[in-house]
């Protein structure tokens, strides 16, 4: 089909992608596994000194600082949740920038999906109700030999026509 | 001459509120001389408005620091383009902006429809005028840009250094129009329910408007982005900040109203959901303008904290709610539908459920941005939502959006055939699947990147095949070459073509998006002539070399500039240049990050620190050891080029002109033979 070339494009840069992504080798370094644990505790983490930065992004040596205290910490092997939940014990409540799945922090994150959920139950109610409510299709009228033959000959011609009608 | 600015604001003031009255005065009894007076008014306001906003460019430019505004955001040294673009630089002078470019529209839309849609006009006018002579309520009680110090100080304070950007001077007044164009739509919509006339008129009146405020809003959006990304120096384009928020709420709302419209054109339904969606998009702008402006919420970005303003936009925001939901109440028995959703597997379905997640995006953001207030007014204590709660909630909303972009415009109206459902999707779910199993070969597991591209692919490829099967007609039935028939396709029905052009930008946007997850960062403290690598997800290996730190003075700064030699693969790529900036009015420092640019990437050199700042000023250590942070963020400039072919698709939509008349039910055509006449192209689907 047509669109093959832009499947082929795709894959071409899917396939370029590959090198994205470190080698499993290379993921499997230790090194590699504490940096990621480390940062992925520095995004969830405010700067304790630029209020509109994450820790993993703000310049202040301050931060640079607790980005190493961080790290240290993935080193002795603690998890992104007990880094994040042991700064913030240190560190106070203002540094944390995703709210607890528990506790108020809860309504955060119930609310959006209700909303989604709540909204798709009321469209398919109407959907539902509009379905029933609609009109029957008349009762279709008889048609003439001619009429068929007319039919079957418009319709041959347009199966052979390229643009479909959606 | 600035005297003339506060005196020309006043008399705006009186002149839109007298309009106001003669519009609804003259709609309610039907006097024309009274709707004609008003029309004259909001001509008569913008030529004040554009007095008073001359007179504030004219204060900044002749310095004229005893005005509060231009002392708080001018100085000498501040160069006359950074003077001229102060009118929008501080919160007082941008909502006289504000102001202007909403008598702008409304005078346009005025004339534009001075001899047409006269049973609207007036209406349409009054509601204009009612939102023109509140902000001139706000400003000249709340936010004078013509309020004077009680000295005159030799000099000013300076322009806050990360506004004397480029990408800042056009940000705003982008989204500020498409703010302000929104406006008209909403306008119509209340002169529809207070005439009653609630047919697809005020829809199709204003489908350009729409289009127009979708295209402002959605570049005002991307030069924001473009701007954080240049100037921040974070190395990210996006934050969920309170004000960029603020900016996606009618963004989301608008575009879902794009496509309701649609639905309520073809068949006649959702007529109280599109004048909810206008009225809601036109709320959240105003929403949009509270959060920036009353300095109730946190943010980089927003104004300093003024509780007269925070208090006169929830006034009035609450009193637009309240008005809004009135008349969709009072006109509720004729905005039921004409038609009825015949089945799940129907574009209305798609469109439906396209608009159900648009709207429950705008929740999520709306909700995780007030969140911190709304969880200390009941508890006394602050939650706070950063980017990672954002991204959590929001992605998957995201990738629906990309699914149901494929999904929407090719499947049936009413109710789609087995038939219909093959020869749309089955090409396109190949070729996602392929993508997505191919990435998976490939080594990629990070699942939200797989499943963007594999939705990418499947709506790309709807799209191709939509441009394929249309051209492919035309060629045949017109005998035209390829290109002739393509261009010919579009040039027909622009809004159809134009708006699968949009969602090939969004679809690129979006894969872009998805290089995040590929992004690479090192940091490392370098000695002059010392070197860091990092390695590029595509492959190759950046050496960055540490050449030297230089320093001059420009007009109102100090500057510090580290000099980068970059080899890619053992190859010379060019030099970078990172600065510190010292600003000598604000005492402020501030970052200009280098980038070097490819289609696939970019690497992102930003000086995180100098070891002695002062020592390389005053010669003492001319070679100081600088603190880098490098990032190679993949695909970032497929943002950009999304973004530009979506302005691209949204242009070719807007472009005026006359359509060829929609098609008839009948399929009319056949193949176009010599000495036959010319008949018509096949029916095209309208998207």
């Amino acid at each position: 089909m047509r669109p093959l070339p832009t499947i082929v494009a795709l894959l071409a840069l899917a396939t370029g992608l590959r090198a994205q992504e470190p080698a499993p080798a290379a993921h499997a370094t230790e090194a590699q596994a504490t940096e990621a644990v480390a940062h992925d505790a520095m995004t969830q983490l405010r700067s304790p000194v630029t209020p509109f930065h994450t820790l993993d992004m703000c310049p202040d040596a301050a931060a640079a600082a607790l980005r190493d205290t961080v790290r240290a910490e993935a080193a002795a092997g603690k998890t992104a949740e007990q880094i994040i939940e042991s700064t913030i014990a240190r560190r106070g409540e203002a540094l944390r920038i995703v709210p607890k799945h528990s506790g108020v922090g809860l309504w955060a994150w119930i609310a959006p999906p209700a909303v989604l959920l709540g909204g798709a139950l009321l469209i398919g109610g109407w959907l539902r109700r509009s379905r029933a409510g609609a009109a029957p299709d008349p009762e279709p009228e008889a048609l003439s030999g001619a009429d068929r033959d007319r039919l079957a000959a418009e319709l041959a011609e347009w199966e052979r026509e390229p643009g479909e009608v959606a | 001459m600035t005297q003339i600015g506060e005196v020309a604001l006043w008399v705006a003031l009186l002149l839109a509120l007298w309009g106001t009255a003669t519009a609804f005065v003259g709609g309610r009894a039907g006097r024309g001389d009274l709707v004609l007076s008003a029309e004259r008014s909001v001509y008569g306001v913008l030529g004040l408005l554009l007095v008073a906003s001359g007179a504030i460019i004219a204060a900044f430019l002749g310095n004229e620091y005893r005005y509060q505004y231009v002392a708080g955001y001018s100085n000498r040294e501040l160069s006359v383009f950074y003077k001229i673009t102060g009118l929008w630089a501080g919160q007082t002078g941008s909502l006289v902006f504000w102001a202007l470019l909403l008598a702008l529209f409304s005078a346009l839309a005025v004339f534009q429809n001075r001899e047409r849609n006269r049973e609207f006009m007036p209406y349409v006018t009054g509601t204009l005028l009612v939102i023109l002579a509140f902000f001139l309520v706000v400003v000249l009680s709340a936010s004078n840009p013509f309020k004077m110090l009680e000295f005159t100080p030799a000099d000013g304070r300076g322009l806050n250094p990360q506004l004397q950007n480029y990408w800042m001077t056009i940000h705003p007044p982008t989204l500020y129009l498409g703010f302000t164009a929104f406006t008209i739509p909403f306008a119509f919509a209340v002169s529809a329910l207070l005439s009653g006339r609630l047919d697809t008129r005020w829809i199709t009146t204003t489908r350009r408007w729409t289009l127009l405020a979708w295209f402002f809003l959605t570049n005002g959006i991307i030069f924001g982005m473009m701007w954080a990304y240049v100037e921040l120096g974070w190395g990210g384009w996006w934050f969920w900040d309170p004000v960029e928020n603020a900016s996606l709420l009618p963004w989301l709302t608008g575009t879902a109203f794009l496509h309701s419209v649609m639905i309520q054109e073809k068949r006649g339904m959702l007529k109280v959901w599109n004048v909810f969606l206008i009225m809601a998009t036109f709320l959240l702008s105003i929403l949009a303008t509270f959060l920036t402006r009353s300095g109730l919420i946190e943010s980089v970005h927003s104004f300093a904290q003024n509780l007269t303003i925070a208090y006169i936009f929830l006034g009035f925001l609450t009193t637009l709610i309240v008005v809004s939901a009135g008349l969709v109440w009072w006109r509720r028995d004729r905005l039921s539908s004409d038609a009825q959703v015949e089945s799940f597997l129907s574009r209305e379905a798609a469109f439906l459920t396209n608009n159900l997640v648009f709207v429950a995006a705008m929740f999520a953001v709306l909700w995780g941005t007030l969140f911190p207030l709304i969880s200390e007014g009941f508890t006394g204590q602050k939650i706070a939502t950063g980017p990672p709660f954002f991204d959590r909630v929001n992605i998957p909303l995201g990738l629906l959006l990309l699914a149901l972009m494929g999904i929407g415009p090719v499947i049936a109206w009413r109710r789609a055939s087995p038939r219909n459902l093959r020869r749309n999707f089955v090409g396109p779910l190949l070729a996602g699947t392929a993508v997505g199993l191919g990435m998976l070969a490939g080594g990629v597991r990070h699942t939200y990147a797989i499943l963007t591209f594999a939705l990418g692919a499947f709506t790309l490829a709807t799209v191709a095949i939509e441009f394929w099967k249309g051209t492919r007609a035309r060629a045949r039935i017109e005998g035209e070459g390829a290109l002739v028939a393509l261009v010919h396709l579009v040039g027909r029905n622009r809004r159809r073509y134009g708006g699968y052009i949009v969602h090939v930008g969004l679809v690129v946007g979006f894969m872009g998006i998805a290089g995040k997850a590929f992004y690479v960062e090192e940091t490392l403290a370098l000695r002059p002539g010392e070197s860091m690598t990092i390695a590029s997800p595509f492959g190759h290996t950046y050496r960055l070399t540490y050449q030297d730190m230089s320093w001059y003075t420009a007009t109102n700064m100090t500057k510090l500039v580290a000099s980068v030699a970059v080899e890619k693969d053992g190859r010379r790529a060019g030099m970078l240049t990172a600065e510190k900036r010292t600003y000598r009015q604000r005492e402020e420092v501030a970052s200009e990050v280098g980038i070097r640019r490819a289609w696939n990437e970019d690497l992102y050199l930003i000086l995180a620190g100098i070891d002695d700042p002062n020592g390389v000023v005053q010669g003492t250590n001319p070679r100081p050891v600088a603190t880098f942070r490098v990032l190679v963020n993949a695909l970032v400039p497929w943002i950009w080029t999304g973004g530009f072919i979506m302005a691209v698709g949204t242009l070719i939509a807007l472009w005026p002109g006359r359509e060829e008349p929609r098609p008839s039910p009948a399929r009319a055509a056949r193949p176009a033979a010599a000495g036959r006449p010319r008949e018509r192209e096949p029916e095209l689907v309208e998207a």
